[in-house]
């Protein structure tokens, strides 16, 4: 549903995302974790079109998201981390634009503004211009446009942000009912506990890398914390990260059978960093028993070139 | 359901030709029709007029009135000066086919002039709306085409064109249209004539700004820059050269010769200029059918190349778009510049939080280009104007020339400070609202905030309008008594304005709008506007003007009568040894005034 395949995007000399190799199918929530400036909101973008890859493709329901003919946008129903909408316009003909632009019938958005408007409780101020709400307000809106046709794939960009808790309650609820109707959702955040909650994978990215992809259970046995929260966790390994790219010597290389694997210091098993899978509609338990099976092409050759330099 | 809705509801099917990527077992998606596109578009740019519309006459109607009557005052002076400008020419050129020439590259001249900065306004605008605006961003995550969103934003930059372009047109037009008594069909074609021509150079600039978009960042932003330069550069020594002329040659029939010659440019039969002005000139002297074919010209190349403009979006807008947004925008800033250590070292009499706050807002503006090269061309301007001073004058009346020209120019000067402290110091308070937290917290009083504020706009405003009055006055050669009443006389309006400005930035903020223009376009900036115009007007009839009526008085181009009623008019006699000192007198009382209400209600304000 979703497919990056090998990106990496730079800003003149800066590395900003790094043969990123991902695939999420239909039906999964999955969670986009890193620290600030670690490349999410870039992959992001770069999902919804509004960045380029400098190298391979990220694709949307099969559709190219940067190709000319914008079909990929009509299967993304995208939250950006900065709400813009119409300060001109009420809620509701914002509601009715984007709606009529996605292709819905008078009928059948006049329905789906009303369920939206009962979920999200936005009755009181939809009439309203929108240059007069707040934050939260906002944010209700802009979810409610996201959703309203639909969308086979939803992008997140840290969506809680602003929220109050009954409203993030709602945004929890709503994704996890999307998803068990075949919809993706792609969500960076960086507040760990929603992620643990309802996500079926999580992706850390630092620096511009992929450094682990998989569930929160899995991360815990690679780690060998069993009781440790994913804060907790997650905090372990950027910091990690950070050493390794501070002192490039650190990074732990072997071999085990055939494969050679880079192992960050102290991460108990091989690195998952880039783990990809074809998009065959897998169920997310089985993506992840393929994790940790082989490092993917990426990870191998870095790898191969760090060995031929020692 | 609200005004949104369109009433047809057609999907389009999936294009021919477009395909799911390799890897896709989706079902296809369907985009809808252009037209319905089209319509919703219409829709949401009709309910934001709406709104807009109503808001203003709302919330905003002293400023409606006041842009009413101020704009309409201006329109019919332009438009009475037109009038009498060609009924000049009727009278005074005795050969008909003469002044039928001079109309006819008067047209040319002006609709070129125009036509240029039609061009380079559009591209400007359009940049802006196509690049940076936030709601192209939403519009590229939605399944949009990309021509359309092209097309708004070109309509959009052709309305705002457009509007500035017809108010400039239409005295002159309309002047014309009264002398040579055109008969209806001429008006009637006014305004679809002046509409399509917009059509051409917003084309143009669009051009331009979609060609540098493409493929200028690759190149870097110096060329950039250096062109830029280069193109006014151009355009100025273009200027010059059609306006060079020996000193004994002004208004003159070599003069009127040689300047034709050199605006035959402007008679090119291929400019959309020389369309304009000829078909007009042709409805005026009522010959349609000449009127009608230039219109339908017009007609067919705006049309013409709207339709290049889209085709050429389709194909590189996107990748434009996509490349700026991908450009690493960080930069590194020195620590401190020489102008930061200056402020910081050398001003120790005041006190160093004063002095971190001063600095505070320098660095804001300067690392702003849209707050000061709007300033930086009005300022490029005078000063060309001012070195060019010398070559507009009737040779046998140098004296009252000099004598009027001077003291105009500093009129000028003090009217571009009053825009100036309207539009950049007023709004500094305001601009504090949603990071006052920053200054509130700190162990300040809000009344040293507002002095910091008045301190910053006294570092920045005396010192060039001191520089443009000194240029002027040493073009016109004045005298040196002449000159030291224009700088005091300019010193004054700087501490006046900017004492205003900062009060009443105080008394009326608005913490919801964050852009300066927004906020100095409101009420406050609105009455901040109109009291600093009447303090101008108040300080140089005070401390200008009197030098001047001493110099008509000492002049011997008067007669001796004249000298001797001023000389002997008691109340004259004290305005002019007296004024300067009310003048100063006038200027701290204005400040007070406008302080002491700022700081009261500062000091009670909420955030």
């Amino acid at each position: 549903m979703i497919d990056f395949w090998n990106v990496s995007k730079r800003y003149g000399n800066k590395l900003a995302v790094s043969q990123l190799d991902l695939h999420i199918p239909p039906g999964e929530v999955f969670a986009f974790l890193g620290p600030n400036g670690a490349g999410k909101t870039t992959t992001i973008r770069m999902l919804v079109g509004l960045l380029h890859p400098t190298e391979g493709r990220v694709s949307v329901c099969g559709y190219d998201t940067t190709g000319r003919d914008r079909l990929a946008a009509q299967c993304i129903g995208y939250v950006p981390d900065q709400p813009y909408l119409y300060d001109k316009l009420t809620g509701r003909e914002f509601l009715e634009f984007v709606g009529q632009l996605r292709g819905l019938s008078r009928r059948e958005l006049s329905a789906r503004i009303e369920r939206e408007v009962a979920r999200f409780e936005m009755g009181d101020f939809l009439d309203e211009l929108t240059e007069t709400y707040s934050h939260g307000m906002r944010q209700r809106v802009v979810f409610a446009a996201a959703v309203l046709h639909d969308p086979k794939v939803i992008v997140l960009d840290e969506p809680t942000v602003g929220l109050d808790p009954r409203s993030t309650k709602l945004v929890k609820d709503l994704l996890r009912e999307r998803a068990a109707v075949g919809t993706a959702v792609f969500m960076s955040t960086h507040t760990l506990s929603i992620a643990e909650e309802i996500a079926d994978r999580i992706g850390i990215i630092h620096h511009g890398k992929l450094i682990f992809v998989g569930t929160v259970e899995e991360l815990r046995s690679a780690r060998a914390s069993d009781h440790a929260s994913l804060e907790e966790i997650f905090l372990q390994l950027t910091a990690e990260e950070q050493q390794n790219t501070n002192s490039p010597s650190s990074p732990e290389i072997h071999t085990s059978g055939g494969d050679v694997h880079m192992t960050p210091s102290g991460v108990g098993n091989p690195r998952h960093g880039t783990t990809s899978r074809e998009d065959n509609g897998d169920s997310p338990n089985e993506v992840n028993r393929q994790l940790g099976e082989s490092p993917n092409e990426g990870t191998l050759l870095a790898t191969k070139t760090l060995l031929d330099q020692q | 359901m609200g005004g949104v809705s369109v009433s047809e509801d057609r999907l389009a099917p999936l294009a021919e030709g477009i395909r799911p990527a390799e890897n896709s077992r989706e079902t296809p998606v369907t985009l809808i029709s252009p037209r319905l596109e089209a319509a919703l578009f219409r829709n949401v740019l009709f309910l934001t007029a709406r709104t807009l519309v109503r808001q203003t006459l709302t919330q905003a109607w002293f400023r409606v009135w006041l842009v009413v009557i101020l704009g309409g005052g201006l329109w019919l002076g332009l438009l009475g000066l037109f009038a009498e400008g060609f009924q000049f020419l009727e009278t005074t050129i005795p050969y008909a086919d003469l002044v039928e020439q001079t109309v006819r590259y008067v047209f040319g001249t002006f609709f070129m002039a125009l036509t240029i900065m039609l061009m380079i306004s559009g591209a400007i605008l359009l940049h802006g709306g196509l690049f940076r605006a936030p709601d192209t961003a939403f519009l590229m995550t939605q399944p949009v085409r990309i021509e359309r969103i092209f097309l708004t934003k070109f309509a959009e930059t052709v309305l705002l064109s457009s509007w500035a372009f017809i108010i400039l047109s239409t005295p002159l037009l309309l002047g014309y249209a009264q002398v040579v008594e055109a008969n209806w069909p001429f008006y009637v074609a006014l305004l679809p004539y002046l509409v399509s021509f917009v059509y051409i150079p917003a084309a143009g600039g669009a051009f331009v700004c979609l060609l540098l978009a493409r493929f200028i960042p690759k190149l870097g932003r110096m060329l950039v820059v250096v062109g830029i330069l280069l193109a006014i550069l151009g355009l100025l020594a273009f200027f010059q050269w059609i306006s060079w002329l020996p000193r004994n040659q002004f208004l003159n029939v070599q003069w009127l010769e040689r300047t034709l010659d050199r605006l035959s440019i402007t008679q090119f039969r291929l400019l959309p200029s020389w369309w304009l002005a000829t078909g007009l000139l042709a409805m005026a002297a009522g010959n349609y059918r000449d009127g009608v074919m230039f219109f339908l010209l017009i007609l067919a190349n705006a049309l013409f190349l709207q339709w290049c403009c889209v085709q050429l979006a389709g194909k590189i807008y996107q990748p434009a778009y996509l490349a700026l947004a991908s450009r690493l925008e960080k930069r590194a800033i020195r620590r401190r510049n020489l102008f930061d250590r200056v402020i910081l070292e050398e001003f120790r009499g005041i006190p160093a939080f004063a002095r971190q706050l001063i600095l505070k807002d320098i660095r804001l503006f300067r690392r702003d280009p849209v707050q000061w090269s709007q300033l930086l061309v009005f300022v490029g301007l005078l000063v060309f104007y001012f070195l060019n001073l010398r070559r507009f004058y009737y040779e046998q009346f140098y004296f009252a020339w000099v004598n009027l020209v001077s003291f105009l120019n500093v009129a000028v000067v003090a009217l571009l400070l009053t825009t100036f402290t309207t539009r950049f110091v007023f709004p500094l308070i305001s601009l504090e609202g949603p990071r006052f937290w920053v200054l509130g917290l700190m162990p300040i009083s809000r009344r040293a905030i507002l002095w910091s504020k008045l301190g910053f706009a006294l570092v920045l405003c005396p010192l060039p309008c001191a520089l443009l009055v000194l240029l002027s006055d040493a073009m016109l050669n004045v005298e040196p008594y002449v000159l030291l009443a224009h700088q005091w006389a300019m010193f004054l309006c700087c501490l006046g304005l900017t004492g205003i400005a900062v009060g009443l930035g105080a008394r009326f903020p608005n913490f919801r709008a964050f852009s300066a223009a927004r906020i100095a376009s409101g009420f406050g900036g609105t009455v901040n506007l109109v009291l600093s115009t009447v303090f101008i007007v108040v300080i140089l009839v005070l401390a200008g003007l009197p030098v001047h009526i001493r110099m008509i008085a000492e002049s011997s181009f008067l007669l001796p009568t004249v000298t001797a009623r001023i000389s002997l008019n008691p109340l004259l006699v004290a305005w002019l040894t007296y004024g300067p000192l009310l003048a100063g007198g006038v200027t701290l009382a204005a400040m007070a005034v406008a302080l002491y209400v700022g700081m009261r209600h500062f000091e009670r304000l909420e955030f």
